[in-house]
């Protein structure tokens, strides 16, 4: 439901910035942003798919050095798979829904 | 952290502890035929591992480390080779108190505890990802 809302709040806020194009042309985050949830919500998501990614890297990078036991390598990159397509699903979902009220015929 | 990530470090660091004992079961099957390097020295001594439950206060878990690596002050085998430059006035040179008998069945013990955390690894890693799958 609440997905939902935000997607609405988005949609609107998005339409704010494009019936009002000729004098925003700065700055479209900030015609988003009062839209909240949304954009944020796959910011967070995005950053600690980042966090965990980089956990797997430097946990490879360690392991091909030999200064890391193989199963902290194995778990480290593991878990950033399991983060990216945590991710990567929420994003199609998310993403999915604002298509859905993007088609609707208002 | 999720429970199904708790129990995978969890797991973990089972595998962990039972890689060290199998390291240590390996020197007392390499150094079986260590004697004795002067008459009335001591050969190799048998070394056994000893696990503890240590608790990993940040995620609230009981987690397995080895304790302590001791030796096993068991009784010396003696072998009669009396060409040995360790052999005694009887011919007899001190010998590991390791039996590869033992060894096998600690090792075997080993690797079925490995694999047993192993499998709560790809069972918990199943779940999370069939889970998230819920999401398509």
């Amino acid at each position: 439901m609440t997905s939902i809302t935000s997607a609405i709040s988005a949609y609107s806020a998005l339409a704010k910035a494009v019936n009002g194009d000729g004098e925003s042309g700065a700055d479209p985050a900030a015609a988003v942003a009062p839209g909240g949830d949304f954009a944020s919500v796959l910011k967070d998501a995005t950053k600690s798919a980042i966090g965990a990614l980089k956990q797997g890297e430097v946990a490879t990078a360690a392991g091909i050095a030999g200064k890391a036991d193989i199963r902290e390598v194995v778990a480290a990159v593991t878990n950033a798979e399991l983060t990216l397509e945590t991710v990567v699903n929420v994003r199609d979902k998310v993403i999915n829904a604002y298509n859905e009220i993007m088609r609707m015929p208002i | 952290m999720d429970d199904l990530q708790k129990s995978t470090v969890v797991a973990l660091s089972g595998m962990k502890a039972q890689t060290e004992r199998l390291r240590v079961i390996s020197e007392n099957l390499a150094n079986a035929d260590s004697l004795a390097q002067v008459p009335n020295g001591t050969p190799y001594q048998r070394k056994v591992v000893s696990f503890k439950n240590e608790l990993d206060r940040a995620n609230g878990l009981t987690k397995v480390v080895v304790g302590s690596v001791r030796n096993d002050h068991s009784e010396f085998q003696r072998r009669y080779d009396p060409k040995h430059p360790a052999a005694d006035s009887d011919g007899y040179v001190l010998a590991p108190n390791v039996n590869p008998m033992i060894e096998m069945m600690d090792m075997r013990e080993a690797q079925r505890s490995y694999e047993a955390n192993l499998n709560v690894i790809t069972v918990s890693r199943s779940l999370l990802s069939q889970t998230v799958q819920l999401l398509r």
